[in-house]
């Protein structure tokens, strides 16, 4: 029996942190979910597999477009037809969401919410079992209560879970990986955690990771686990379906003399990730560091750099690249000579201010009239910047402390 | 941090190869001027102390003469302890600092003289030019003297700040402005805000789409029961068709059989008759025709071969004699060059016995080959003479190698001898480690405390936003409800109030729509007073009531209940149904409006009533979720407010015990750290006075480690010095024995390869007393010996080789003539050869020609042949034709084939059309004749006719419907295909990583001015005393006295701000200056900040270019003197291309405080080579003032001031100096052959700093500057006239 065992597809759910500039492939990043998941069925399709298990979390729980879940449904009626059976469970986005109550999905099995209950594939010698999450949140441990396996078949166990934690995933239905190995099942589908991992050989724990990542925190290649199974053993392989591939670019600045050479550090740097990306589109975070004589000039020159970099990217890759952020965190050799002069003087009270709160509140208070104007997304979350917040400030500090003195020395802003 | 450049190389950079200035005459560093003409590379050698001190960047441009891995700059350095580093600087990647050892030092070296500075701080603060001071005084303009921003400003050196300013403004006001719709960031807000808009409107909605989905299954249980309907109505249709069809086939199929008949008799043809018989009949004419022409071409060719004869004899022999023609041209260049290889061979003989001669004249050439020397024989010689120069230059530097080490090492021994055994230090050294191992403990006590301190402020703030106020305490002790509970609680109120909105807005819009409909229905009934289908039911049950009355009446059955007139009753009654029927057919439509209206009344009236239900309903689960949400938190004893504000409430109480526990911690890491701090005061103390130390009881833990470090630091320095200096001895007495046995082995050497080179002599029979050269000698005349007899054999051989090929011609020649043509023999060879050549071709020629007309004939016979034979076969096949048919003659062929043919074809026919019957009628052939015998054809058209309408309506129906299908359809899948919302969340995605970026930049410029703007206030109220007490001191002195103070005024806004003061004490703005006072200001401000930072910090080498390029002689001088002032307290280097700046310097300044280097040459002690009497001068100055003194304001000022400058070009032709005065005048160089008016408008534009410099380059400036004090006072004076001189 070959089956595929995918989790998280969070359909329609958007990229984040990809600003717009000149050049950028706008319409090459347009439903890469869908791609994605369109990507798992040809996989399902091509492979032969007989089984498509989904391990929760198909939607994103507070996305209201039923045209979601009427496309989710398009594309499992051509796996129905296609003869491949296909059961999952939900996940806690799903729980939350409104296109899960409205949706029928003839013909797919989805697990309960209320008890755990298995389905029975006599045609394939496999036996699914699982439970669906009822609320968004589900605090206790769902898989104590699974059934036993049923002998002479091949049992799965499919669950949505934060395993025995994982700091980037909300701690819902808790389990600890013993617990699973000892329950005697063959392979456990897990889902919820985005990243892939095989967590236990024989029997295989799997966590399948998201199919597409949608922010720089969700890097790397994506995808589904095929599992083929023959009498003898159980094989696990790991294959991608991104469509756009998110990832953080490293480019040390150390000894760089001035900007055609980190043009060319730059240039080696991004073919390589652009060649790692294996034709997808690649979304960078070029994040650039080291100490560098050239920084004064990297500050002096920042917007230009950017746009060099962006056309540089575009150039290596037409379509193939966006460059999500250009992080500079380059700084000049350490200076005595600037101790007690108008640069030191100016040093102190950006050191000052990052220390003492009150003077972060008095920034914040004048920053006010922004922080009313900013709709809350564009404050909340993990990349969200709220002037308002003297955290963020004292972040902003640290990295106008970076680049001030080479201001003030070279007379050109940021 | 201090630098001080005692010598500086430019070694191999830019223009210059070794180029050396010395810079170590004075003990601060001194005041040096380096000159020299435009284009000898000053910049170069200022962009050369950079490259030395921060390295020679990757794509330098100073590789004119020297390539970038030969780049070389050098100097010696002395740091702040007074400490001399000779070091060079190489161009390249990594360590491009070396020694004087050329070994390569660590860059740190240097950087930690400069105090780790970049290229970027030190150009700015140390580096002043003339362009720096221009920019600078605009800035002082800008700022309008700002004091904060102007001392902030010249203390950087950098002169962009006011502009940096402005710029951080600037670029923030463009991102946002409270007001500013145009500012991006609220332009990307008003974009996102669209886009979610949009968003909305593309979300499918799960009801709009249950709907839908409803509507299309039931238009389609429609469709399916019309085309069944439709099916029928085509197989009937069908029937009748197929019938009609088949009538007419059936008539053609008697008409058919009965011609057969008729053909009975016809012969049987194959179907390709005719086409066989035009065939053959063609075929017959045509090889008629080619066989007569065929006869013609054989007889015509057998007459051309006939006349054709040729030479067989020469044709035999055709080879051989083409041969010997060929050698012929051969022999002939063969005979010319024999006699020229001859007279080379004797050439080559003679060389050969003149070297032979050399070597051993008593010797005949032919012996002369055994004194030639193999490879290896000569190989061996050289190698015998390269190892003896190799041995002995060993045996030399190994000899001198050992002397050195033998004498090193007795000095070593001495300095052993010396030593003193270093002191016991390990249990002190473990102290202190042991102490370090707790990292800065007295900061960290310092920090624990203030951390502790914090804690306590954050907890009591925490505490202060709970509300209702509570102590921890009480806090720690209720167990509320948790975050995920209330959150649950918050998720299922929204969806609850989520639902009830909905509900409402649906009862709404019912509502609405039921008041439409009300509306219509009251239009209807205003409209006409429709009756319903209702009414009619009711008129016809009244009327049948009548009639069964009336009935009984008339069959005399009492009706106890009705007395009326029940005829007249009936007939009414009867009467109005009649009507409601009348009515109900012809206002049809408002019957049928009525009825829909009455149908969507009643749905809405049920949905109404379904949507009240469900508010009912969700009012009670309302209840019950608040009943949950109280009795959740009755164990707490807290009244529940919303559980969004709970949750603050929740959050706010975690944060408080949180800060509770985190005080808790700090109070015992401050304890622990404490008593730590104690222990190890007591165990340095201890080991501090075992080791002879003697520490004072209130020593601090920093000040016992300090005192422990420097008693272990002695103690090692000991310790190592002692152990260098034995391993260095031990080193070379280890090196001196291996080099004695070196040199001993080299002397071995040579001793072998005296013997080896006997042998050699001998064997070659070279006397015993030849020497290296001498053998080098014999050796060159033995290799030319044997070029000269390799050259001798091989043109002997070329001579015999020519002479054989010349005599094997001659004989062939002469055979083949005698052979075949014998009457030639008395010609000569070569002309009869050439005879023969010619007669062989045009043999040749007629061979040929014969042989392609005999090809010809045989083609031809066997087209006769041909021809022939195709006539035959033709006539074969007309016979059979005819056999076949029957007939006699080739004639009669076309009647028979036309019969036969008309009978096959109705042969074939027949089944065709019967198939065609079946087919149409669908049914066997019998039964459709059968069905076909009794029916009337017009009658049934008319069937046809009714069939075919029935169906078209039918159809139009499905039509109708299955557009409705189709949009619905495609309305589905448009849906199931939406990704509308899924781009517009995208695209919002977008807008706000976009609004984050430009939130992000505006924060970043908000912070950098503000920081800036706080800096600026800081430092002045630092250093503005200082800074400004210095300047105070420097500004009158440069603007030579014309100011006396600079002081701080205020403006209207009350910002203090810098004015200068004038000897009538009027204070005169920043604004109101001149320029060139303006930049002697900011020069004044910039060496207060230098001495200060000097003072602070150490020397540092201060670089100045042209920095008195448009000052007046007396002003330069001040600057000059101010500069050779701070080169007491650090080096200053001023470049100038002005030979008389340096006169200047060299007048003005003490000779022991001023250094000039000439660049390219050397230091110059003199003063510059313009040197003229002070006698010849004072007219040019006193007509320079004179010019200055009569400003041109009016045509009589005017006059004057051009008769000064011709005053000036006269003089300056006088003196004989090339007048560059007359230049600056106004281009009259020509002096008096220039005319006035000229003269007099070109003055007219001319500035007075450009006459000045320009007359200071013509005279001695010790003169004129003395002039200028004179001619000064004279202008206060009234003047003697300038026409006098």
């Amino acid at each position: 029996m070959k089956f595929v065992h995918a989790a998280d597809l969070h359909l329609d759910s958007p990229l984040t942190g990809l600003s717009v500039y000149p050049g950028a492939p706008l319409e090459a990043i347009r439903g890469a979910t869908r791609q994605a998941f369109e990507s798992l069925v040809e996989l399902c399709v091509d492979e032969r597999a007989e089984l498509l298990v989904i391990a929760g979390d198909v939607y994103d729980g507070d996305w209201k477009d039923f045209g979601t879940g009427l496309y989710l449904r398009a594309q499992l009626t051509r796996l129905r037809e296609e003869g491949i059976e296909v059961v999952m469970i939900r996940g806690n986005h799903d729980a939350a969401s409104v296109i899960t109550r409205n949706l029928r999905l003839p013909g797919i099995h989805v697990l309960a919410h209320d008890r755990p209950s298995s389905v029975v594939l006599e045609d394939l010698g496999a036996v699914v079992h699982g439970q669906s999450f009822a609320t968004r949140e589900v605090r206790e441990n769902l898989a104590g209560g699974y059934p036993d396996p049923v002998a002479d078949l091949f049992n799965i166990g499919l669950l949505h879970t934060c395993l025995d934690g994982h700091s980037e995933h909300e701690s819902y239905a808790p389990c600890r990986l013993g617990e699973l190995v000892a329950r005697g099942y063959d392979y456990w589908a897990l889902g919820h955690v985005h990243q892939h991992a095989v967590r236990h050989q024989t029997p295989h724990v799997v966590f399948a990771g998201n199919i597409q990542g949608r922010q720089i925190r969700e890097c790397g290649p994506k995808g589904a686990t095929l599992v083929e199974v023959t009498e003898d053993q159980t094989t696990v392989c790991h294959r991608v379906l991104d469509h756009v591939r998110f990832k953080r670019v490293s480019l040390h600045a150390d000894g760089v003399s001035d900007e055609i050479e980190l043009l060319e550090r730059a240039e080696l740097t991004l073919r390589a990730a652009i060649a790692e990306a294996d034709g997808r589109l690649l979304a960078a975070r070029i994040e650039i560091d080291g100490v560098t004589a050239a920084h004064g000039l990297l500050v002096r020159e920042r917007e230009r750099l950017d746009c060099e970099l962006r056309g540089l990217a575009s150039d290596l890759g037409v379509e193939q690249v966006w460059v999500e952020r250009i992080q500079w965190q380059t700084a000049a050799p350490s200076s005595q000579a600037i101790g007690e002069d108008a640069v030191g003087e100016t040093l102190k009270v950006l050191d000052r201010a990052s220390e003492d709160p009150q003077i972060l509140q008095t920034l914040a208070d004048g920053l006010r009239p922004l922080a009313l104007k900013l709709p809350a997304e564009v404050k909340t979350g993990p990349d969200g910047i709220d002037p308002s917040d003297p955290e963020t400030l004292a972040r902003i500090l640290e990295d106008v402390r970076r680049e001030l003195p080479s201001m003030l020395i070279e007379g050109t802003p940021v | 941090m201090s630098v001080r450049l005692e010598r500086f190389e430019l070694r191999a950079f830019g223009p210059f190869t070794d180029t050396v200035l010395e810079l170590g005459a004075q003990p601060a560093g001194g005041f040096h001027i380096i000159c020299g003409p435009n284009e000898i590379g000053k910049s170069t050698a200022q962009r050369g102390i950079g490259d030395f001190l921060f390295g020679i960047p990757a794509r330098s441009t100073d590789n004119q003469l020297h390539d970038y891995p030969d780049m070389r700059l050098a100097g010696v350095v002395i740091d702040q302890d007074g400490l001399r580093h000779e070091l060079v600087r190489r161009k390249g990647a990594r360590s491009t600092l070396l020694g004087a050892d050329s070994e390569p030092v660590e860059q740190t070296l240097i950087a930690g003289m400069l105090g780790g500075m970049t290229r970027e701080v030190f150009e700015s603060m140390f580096s002043i030019t003339h362009e720096s001071l221009v920019v600078g005084g605009n800035a002082l303009l800008a700022a309008e003297g700002d004091v904060g921003e102007s001392l902030f400003s010249a203390s950087l050196g950098a002169n962009g700040l006011h502009a940096l300013r402005t710029e951080l403004d600037r670029q923030a006001n463009e991102l946002f402005r409270p007001r500013a719709s145009s500012s991006l960031v609220l332009v990307a807000r008003a974009a996102l805000d669209a886009v979610q808009a949009r968003l909305r409107e593309s979300t499918l909605r799960a009801t709009t789409f249950t709907e839908h989905e409803r509507q299309l299954k039931a238009a389609g249980n429609e469709r399916q029961e019309l085309a069944q309907r439709i099916r029928d109505a085509r197989t009937e249709q069908n029937t009748l068709r197929r019938l009609r069809s088949v009538i007419p086939l059936l008539a053609k199929r008697t008409l058919l059989r009965e011609e057969l008949e008729g053909l009975t008799g016809a012969p049987d043809l194959p179907g390709d008759a005719p086409e066989r018989r035009a065939r053959a009949v063609e075929r017959a004419r045509r090889e008629r025709s080619a066989a007569l022409d065929a006869v013609t071409r054989v007889e015509d060719l057998k007459e051309r071969i006939a006349r054709l004869a040729g030479d067989s004899e020469l044709l035999e022999r055709e080879l051989a004699i083409k041969d010997v023609h060929g050698r012929l041209a051969n022999a002939a260049e063969g005979a010319s060059d024999l006699e020229r290889q001859k007279v080379k061979l004797q050439s080559a003989k003679d060389l050969a016995r003149l070297a032979l001669k050399q070597i051993r004249p008593d010797l005949q050439l032919e012996e002369a080959k055994r004194l030639l020397l193999s490879a290896t024989e000569r190989a061996k010689v050289d190698r015998c003479l390269e190892r003896h120069a190799r041995l002995s230059a060993l045996l030399e530097k190994a000899q001198r190698d050992c002397a050195e080490a033998e004498d090193r090492a007795r000095r070593l021994t001495g300095q052993i001898n010396v030593l003193d055994a270093p002191p016991e230090v390990v249990a002190l050294e473990a102290a202190v480690v042991e102490a370090q191992g707790e990292g800065p403990l007295q900061a960290r006590l310092t920090d624990a405390q203030a951390q502790l301190d914090d804690a306590q402020t954050l907890l009591d703030s925490a505490l202060s936003e709970l509300d209702p106020p509570a102590k921890v305490m009480a806090l720690r002790a209720i167990r509320p409800p948790n975050a995920a509970t209330i959150e649950e609680f918050a998720c299922q109120r929204g969806e609850l109030d989520d639902r009830a909105r909905e509900l409402r807005e649906r009862r709404e819009r019912l509502a609405g729509e039921r008041r439409d409909l009300e509306e219509d229905r009251a239009k209807l009934d205003l409209s006409a007073n429709v009756p319903s289908v209702e009414d009619l039911t009711e008129a016809r049950a009244e009327r049948d009531e009548y009639w069964r009355r009336l009935r009984g009446r008339l069959e005399d059955v009492k009706d106890e209940g009705e007395d009326g007139p029940v005829p007249d009753t009936f007939e009414g009654q009867l009467r109005h149904t009649d009507d409601l029927c009348d009515r109900l057919r012809t206002e049809a439509d408002s019957v049928a409006r009525g009825a829909q209206l009455t149908i969507r009344q009643r749905r809405l009236d049920g949905e109404l009533e379904d949507c009240q239900r469900q508010l009912d309903t969700l009012a009670i689960e309302l209840a019950e979720h608040e009943g949950r949400w109280g009795k959740s938190f009755s164990e707490v004893r807290i009244q529940p407010r919303s559980p969004r504000e709970m949750a603050y409430w929740l959050r706010t109480r975690h944060n408080v015990l949180e800060r509770a526990d985190a005080l808790a911690r700090r109070a015992r890491t401050l304890e622990n750290e404490s008593d730590t701090r104690d222990r190890h005061l007591r165990t340095l103390r201890s080991e501090l006075t075992a080791a002879g130390c003697k520490p004072s009881a209130e020593a601090t833990l920093a000040g016992l480690l300090a005192m422990a470090q420097i008693a272990l630091a002695q103690a090692r320095a000991q310790r190592q010095a002692q152990e260098d200096l034995e391993r260095e001895l031990r080193a070379l007495e280890v090196s001196a024995g291996s080099l004695r046995e070196k040199a001993e082995e080299h002397r071995q050497a040579l001793t072998d390869w005296e013997a080896d080179w006997a042998r050699i002599l001998t064997a070659n029979g070279w006397p015993d007393d030849l020497d290296g050269e001498g053998a080098r000698q014999v050796l060159g005349a033995v290799e030319e010996l044997a070029r000269q007899l390799h050259e001798v054999d091989q043109l002997s051989g070329r001579v015999s080789g020519i002479e054989a090929r010349l005599s094997a011609f001659a004989k062939d020649a002469e055979q083949i003539i005698r052979e075949v043509a014998p009457e030639l023999d008395s010609w000569p060879a070569p002309d009869a050869v050439c005879e023969l050549d010619r007669r062989l071709d045009k043999a040749i020629q007629i061979r040929s020609r014969r042989q392609t007309l005999n090809e010809r004939l045989e083609a031809s016979e066997e087209e006769l042949k041909s021809a022939e034979r195709a006539l035959e076969e033709a006539e074969r096949d007309l016979r059979a034709l005819a056999g076949a048919a029957g007939v006699q003659s080739n004639e009669q062929l076309p009647e028979a084939e036309r019969q036969s043919a008309r009978a096959a074809a109705l042969r074939t026919q027949l089944p065709e059309l019967q198939t065609q019957i079946t087919e149409a009628g669908q049914a066997p052939l019998e039964e459709l004749i059968a069905r076909a015998a009794g029916i009337d054809v017009n009658a049934l058209d008319a069937r046809v006719a009714e069939a075919e309408d029935e169906l078209a309506r039918l159809e139009k129906q499905l039509a109708d419907l299955d557009v409705r299908l189709g949009e619905l359809g495609s309305e589905q899948q448009k849906m199931e295909h939406l990704d509308g919302a899924a781009s517009a969340a995208e695209l919002a995605e977008q807008h706000i990583a976009e609004l984050r970026a430009l939130t992000g930049r505006y924060l970043h410029l908000y912070i950098a001015a503000w920081a800036l703007s706080e800096a600026i206030d800081a430092y002045r109220r630092e250093h503005k005393a200082p800074l400004l007490r210095r300047a105070d001191e420097l500004f009158p002195r440069l603007t030579c006295g014309r100011f006396v103070a600079l002081e701080v005024g205020f403006d209207e806004v009350d910002e203090p701000m810098l004015v200068g003061v004038r000897a009538n004490a009027e204070k005169v703005s920043v604004k109101l200056m001149s320029t060139g006072t303006r930049e002697q200001l900011y020069l004044a401000l910039r060496l207060a900040s230098l001495e200060r930072h000097v003072e602070l910090h150490g020397p540092m080498t201060v670089i100045l270019d042209d920095v008195v390029l448009h000052s007046d002689p007396k002003r330069k001088s001040a600057i000059l003197r101010a500069l050779a002032d701070l080169g007491e307290r650090t080096q200053v280097i001023a470049f100038t291309h002005d030979p008389h700046v340096i006169a200047l310097a060299q007048n003005t300044i003490d000779p022991g405080r001023l250094v000039v280097h000439e660049l390219g040459g050397s230091e110059i002690t003199g003063s510059p080579q313009l040197k003229i009497d002070a006698s010849e001068v004072r007219p040019i100055a006193r007509a320079i003032a004179a010019w200055h003194r009569h400003l041109p304001t009016d045509q009589q000022d005017r006059a004057q001031r051009s008769r000064s400058s011709m005053t000036v070009a006269r003089h300056s032709h006088t003196l004989g100096v090339q007048s560059s005065v007359a230049g600056a005048l106004g281009n009259s160089t020509e002096g008096q052959s220039t005319s006035a008016a000229g003269v007099q408008g070109s003055v007219a534009h001319t500035e007075y700093s450009e006459v000045i410099d320009a007359a200071e380059q013509m005279a001695a400036p010790a003169s004129l500057s003395g002039m200028f004090g004179e001619v000064q006072q004279e202008s206060t004076e009234p003047s003697e006239g300038e026409s006098s001189v």
